[in-house]
């Protein structure tokens, strides 16, 4: 396989081998601790625009499974590994990992110390970078004047509404980019889904007479998106049972009137001890977060904080005392890791059926 | 549970070393008893294991070498009158004894606590049985299956579920293996052997999931209800293999996310509902085809897989169960400031790769099956540290020694295409070289995976290795080629031998070049936090991350595998001398890549790395560590010749010499130590034949000291000629010189550097280690300052006694011929003590009734 190279912002560069997609490429950067799971990150939504490099040192052993996909078409710009895996493919696995990256036009780079690298960027935080044939001055000053976008939202948000249709309570949810996770667990809950696009007006959503809203998981800065979906989580936070996850968590902190701040270094793993407030128990999540809710600004009136990362105190949990409305940072589905924290899709469920009054 | 309550804890030690029991007990023990006591609770150990690390050098405030019975037991606790009984560390034997407690009310009437289980985890682990229903009620699939007394019970079920079938004994008295069955022979075969060592002579039948996937995960809970895993590991091999067997990395290679959060989830619930506090050990069977599973044995206790878990993730497993016992809770344990602050809650992540790979007993014992089955065959395993799955199967592999060279330069070239294909389908020791070739022949990858049930993943592996040999034949004193094959875990070895080549041309011609080895810290977040866990492998990546250790740097080069026979007591001698030399304010170094070595202990070398003991790989280190001195033991013997060679200050600390059989009932030797100045003796050992003791002895015992006048006196007759022969020997050391009759008379006939058996007697006789002399008149110290607070041996009262302990039940040999009890056979040493030396045989006789000695 072709030489090819790993640059990044600081000037420093990377010799690697490429696979996937022979295209040049650029993104942000972020390295992710997760054992299992390729697939799933790789089509995670919230890593639109980025470079995820695992510090699993083989990628690929197990291929490219019908059942993992956490998005249609990933938007990742490239994966960076120590070693890619050849595999049989067989009629749960169609594909490889280098088969598919070629397929969706993104570009891998193996042979990388990637432990090096997570310890570089565990000091920069993020950084652009890109991958290329040539690290020459050229190929630097290109990644210097990539301006990256910051409307990742309307980049892989649904443009048009859509139905995941059910036999039990009707949830909407507003799509920033949403992982494919949620809507597993919705299913499992029997739950009636229409998904909206993230510009839906508090009106559209009334409309549809939900049980529940869930705001999904997205990529990007929660302050990047009009003032109109903050907006909106205000008006409806007060009228129908509401869980926000991710990027809907930052929101709704937002409408909060809480504070977002960069959060350095990042969470991109499934190993980080959660604290569940109330309970003192402990369970693990999988995370991926670059940003998180500032604790100093929150209105103590109006918000409990539910979950704190013990690692280093981040909030990973909301609720509002006087409204059924909750968030979570973590990733609750899953798809990749830990199973534990399922439980909060029961909690929204159960928040709904209270809304709702008894059903017979 | 009361904590406060919690003054004094029991901890039942393993006993001696055997198959499935290489070590890891006693660094368990080693470790958790100096962590108990540094919470200051006091920590009594029995043990009578002679190289048990633990029982000497104050790991425990009271250390009884007293038989594993419940009733020397019983006595003990009457004794100590402990609060706590810690039971995870003795492995299944000391899970029986604890049943034996319990059922004699020793427990209840000494108001001890059992910590970690419930009284019926006790049960359910000796029960095989009683697990599997109680699984089934919380939910897990297990294999169906029924306890049998007789064999027309077992017939009955074979109707019903049809073979293949799995055997196995109920409460067995041993470590005993599953068996699988085929046909009605080794139906017989295996319910008459599970019947003989089941203590109520019962046997599980059940059926047959041979071919799956087998995955082993692993553990801690808290008495808070916190839980998480620390390792997820995968076997090479499919069930069929005994795990012990079986090839496994770290961590899981070929399993999707949804399967492992699947087997996660599943060992962590099992912890919960069986209320386990501690670490735990579950090994599941996956179906590949449909992702079903099933639950295949909950390992509560310290075993090979928990040793492997802390080796590859550097999660201080050890410490941190020691905390969960007395009721600390995960998110309350303190680490050592080398540790990031929450480290015990964090679940470890790896960017390395991690393979185990058992080593067999087979070029010492002709007559056994070399066949791989459902029976324990290894007597140890070492482990391979890399960045790929490449590296860490090749860096593995040599470590065992077996394929000094190159794997393959050894593979088995002219064997017939049906004799291949039977080796194929029925797995011998050594496999890898038979996949190898396999591979090199042509068969195709979803052939070979289909007839062996290894995952294809792994052909493309073997078959990357075999491209990588290829592309270095055909390119010799290329950069490139060098270059790709170390970065996938070739050695200068490697290509010296495909080049027709010299090591030293082909090593400088690396150096020139700057292909250098780099050393990446084996740490559990996988570089997102800062922990030191000083534990190092090698690469050959951008970064180097290990700095050359500070204060006098010495390197120790440990044992490598458990082996039968010569070297099981390498390891003991290792682990001590590696306490000295801290002790001495020296900062040993130690190279090593067993994972069950008690050396691997944390606190007992002052930075470690895992790595195989090829000449190429310790230049390497030494590269970094330039150290004042290397040492080395005697199985390393050629290795330190190079190394001295190459002009490293090389100390190769003792022997391990198999004893020659003794003909004659009663060899008397004098034991001694010198500075190559003066000689100093400890005392009078003899041998005496073992077979008075029972009926199918074939070895030989030790005793130490005697105090028979006769023999005292001519010894000092023989004081000056004594003196004469060690000092002729010229080197400072421990030695021993044999005593034979002549007309009458005792004169000296040989001498020989001392056994480190014996030396272990002398030390637990004494209490006191010879190995801290050894170290230190190999140091260059004069006896009288070495020897000066030595206790006078013969002053002691009780006598010592020390045997042999054989495999051969285990590995089923029955043979006359090969049942000989040759130290060469032994896998461990037991010990026990006496007012008399009649006293003293049967302590040793009383702890060991289900041993062949």
């Amino acid at each position: 396989m072709a030489d090819r190279y790993l640059i990044l912002e600081d000037g420093s560069a990377y010799l690697g081998e490429g696979f996937g997609s022979p295209a040049v490429s650029t993104g942000e950067i972020v390295f992710n601790t997760s054992m299992t799971g390729y697939q799933e990150i790789i089509t995670n939504q919230i890593y639109h625009n980025q470079i995820i490099a695992f510090t699993q040192p083989t990628i690929g052993s197990y291929g490219i499974n019908h059942d993992s996909y956490e998005s249609i078409l990933p938007t990742v710009k490239g994966v960076v590994v120590r070693d890619v895996a050849s595999i049989s493919t067989n009629r749960q696995r169609r594909w490889s990992l280098d088969q598919y990256l070629k397929q969706q036009n993104i570009p891998g780079i193996s042979h990388i110390d990637t432990r090096h690298l997570a310890k570089q960027l565990r000091a920069s935080g993020p950084m652009k970078a890109s991958i290329v044939d040539v690290a020459d001055a050229h190929a630097f000053d290109q990644l210097n004047a990539t301006v990256l976008t910051n409307q990742q939202v309307a980049a892989v948000a649904t443009p048009k509404p859509f139905p995941n249709p059910g036999t039990g309570l009707n949830v909407v949810v507003v799509d920033f980019g949403l992982k494919h996770g949620i809507l597993r667990e919705l299913s499992k809950r029997a739950c009636n889904v229409t998904v909206l696009p993230y510009t839906a007006t508090m009106e559209e959503i009334i409309n549809l007479d939900p049980d529940g809203v869930i705001l999904s998981t997205g990529p990007g800065k929660p302050q990047d998106l009009p003032a109109s979906v903050v907006e909106m989580i205000q008006k409806i936070q007060n009228r129908v049972p509401l869980f926000a996850i991710g990027l809907g968590h930052e929101l709704f902190a937002l409408a909060n009137g809480a504070q977002i701040m960069k959060l350095s270094p990042e969470h991109h793993g499934a190993n980080h001890p959660i604290r569940e407030v109330i309970t003192n128990q402990i369970i693990y999540a999988s995370q991926g977060q670059g940003f998180a809710v500032d604790p100093s600004t929150i209105d103590r009136n109006k918000l409990i904080t539910t979950f704190v990362d013990l690692i280093d105190g981040t909030i990973q949990g909301l609720r509002l005392r006087d409204f059924p409305a909750f968030s979570v940072q973590f990733f609750p589905d899953g798809a990749p890791g830990p199973t534990e924290a399922r439980d909060v899709f029961d909690e929204f469920v159960e928040s709904m059926q209270q809304a709702r009054g008894p059903i017979w | 549970m009361n904590n406060q309550a919690l003054q004094k804890v029991l901890i039942i030690g393993a006993g001696h070393n055997d198959i499935g029991r290489e070590g890891q007990h006693d660094a368990a023990v080693t470790q958790i008893g100096a962590a108990i006591r540094k919470l200051g609770i006091a920590v009594v150990l029995v043990d009578n294991n002679a190289f048990s690390v633990a029982a000497e050098n104050r790991f425990a405030d009271k250390v009884y070498l007293e038989p594993l019975t419940v009733g020397s037991l019983t006595k003990i606790i009457a004794a100590e009158q402990p609060d706590g009984l810690i039971p995870a560390l003795g492995g299944i034997h000391a899970v029986n004894l604890i049943q034996g407690l319990i059922r004699n009310n020793v427990l209840k009437n000494n108001h001890v606590r059992l910590l970690q289980w419930d009284q019926d985890t006790v049960d359910m682990i000796v029960n095989p049985a009683l697990m599997s229903n109680r699984l089934k009620a919380i939910g897990e699939p297990v294999i169906a299956s029924q306890v049998v007394a007789s064999e027309a019970e077992a017939f009955a079920v074979i109707r019903k579920v049809g073979f293949p079938v799995i055997v196995k004994s109920v409460a067995p008295r041993i470590e005993a293996s599953r068996q699988l069955c085929e046909d009605e022979t080794d139906l017989q075969r295996a319910l008459a052997m599970g019947f003989k060592v089941s203590a109520t002579k019962q046997c599980i039948v059940e059926q047959s999931i041979v071919g799956y996937k087998e995955l082993e995960f692993v553990g801690v809970r808290d008495q808070k209800d916190t839980a998480l895993l620390i390792s997820g590991m995968e076997n090479f091999d499919p069930v069929g293999i005994h795990s012990a067997d079986s090839i496994v990395f770290a961590p899981t290679q070929t399993i999707t996310d949804q399967e492992y959060q699947q087997f996660r989830t599943a060992t962590l619930r099992i912890m919960r509902r069986l209320r386990i506090v501690g670490a735990c050990h579950v090994q599941f069977a996956l179906d590949p085809a449909t992702q079903d599973y099933f639950v295949i044995k909950v390992t509560p206790y310290f075993d090979r897989t928990m040793a492997l878990a802390a080796r590859a993730t550097g999660y201080p497993v050890a410490r941190i169960v020691a905390n969960l016992i007395v009721g600390i809770s995960l998110a309350e344990v303190k680490l050592p400031a080398n540790y990031r602050k929450q480290t015990a809650l964090i679940e470890p992540v790896l960017d390395h790769i991690v393979c185990r790979i058992p080593v067999w007993p087979f070029n010492v014992l002709k007559k056994v099956s070399h066949q791989l089955d459902t029976v324990t065959e290894s007597t140890g395993s070492v482990i391979g540290v890399g960045r790929s799955t490449e590296e860490a199967l090749l860096k593995g592999l040599r470590s065992t020694d077996e394929s000094r060279y190159h794997v393959i330069a050894n593979r088995p070239q002219n064997y017939s295409e049906g004799e291949l294909i039977q080796r194929l389908i029925h797995p011998q020791a050594g496999r890898m070289l038979i996949l190898l070739e396999a591979l090199n022949r042509g068969y195709q990858i979803d052939e070979l995976s289909e007839l062996t049930k290894i995952d294809a993943f792994y052909f493309y592996k073997l078959r990357h290795i075999i491209e990588i040999e290829q592309a270095l034949r055909e390119r010799p004193f290329d950069v490139h080629a060098l270059g790709r094959a170390k970065y996938f875990g070739f050695t200068d070895e490697d290509a010296a031998d495909a080049w027709h080549s010299d090591i030293h041309k082909v090593h400088q011609f690396a150096l020139e070049n700057e292909i250098q080895a780099t050393f990446k810290e084996i740490e559990p977040t996988a570089g997102e936090f800062t922990e030191q866990t000083n534990t190092y492998y090698s690469t050959y990546e951008f970064d180097n991350e290990s700095q050359q250790q500070s204060g006098r740097r010495v390197v120790v080069i440990g044992t490598g595998a458990n082996r039968i026979g010569t070297n099981h007591g390498n390891d003991y001698l290792v682990s001590q001398l590696l306490f000295y030399l801290k002790k001495a304010d020296y900062q040993p170094v130690l190279v090593n890549a067993n994972p069950n070595s008690v050396a691997m202990t944390p606190q007992l070398a002052a930075k470690r790395y895992v790595e195989p003991k090829q000449y190429s790989d310790i230049l390497n280190v030494l590269a970094v560590e330039k150290p004042l001195l290397i040492f080395s033991t005697y199985h390393d013997y050629r290795l330190g010749q190079q190394l001295s060679k190459a002009g490293y200050h090389v100390i190769q600390i003792n022997n391990n010499l198999p004893r020659e059989q003794i003909k004659t009932n009663d060899s008397p030797a004098v034991e001694v130590i010198t500075d190559g100045v003066d000689v100093a003796i400890f005392g009078i050992s003899e041998i005496i034949a073992g077979n008075n003791l029972r009926s199918n002895v074939r070895g030989s015992l030790e005793v130490f000291p005697i105090r028979d006048k006769v023999e005292n006196q001519a010894i000092k007759a023989l004081h000056a000629e004594i003196k004469r022969r060690v000092l002729a020997f010229g080197v400072p050391g421990l030695y021993t010189l044999r005593l034979t009759i002549v007309d009458g008379q005792l004169q000296l006939a040989t001498i020989e550097p001392m056994s480190i058996a014996t030396m272990a007697l002398i030390s637990k006789a004494s209490g006191s280690s010879v190995t801290r002399l050894l170290l230190h008149v190999k140091l260059g110290e004069a006896l009288p300052k070495v020897m000066y607070d030595y206790p006078d041996v013969n002053q002691l009262k009780p006598v010592y006694v020390q045997a042999n302990t054989f495999p051969y039940n285990q590995l089923q040999i029955y043979d006359d011929e090969e049942v000989t009890g040759e130290p060469g056979h032994a896998t461990g040493t037991v010990i026990a003590h006496g007012e008399t030396l009649k006293d003293a045989l049967a302590a040793l006789e009383a702890g060991n009734e289900d041993t062949d000695f």
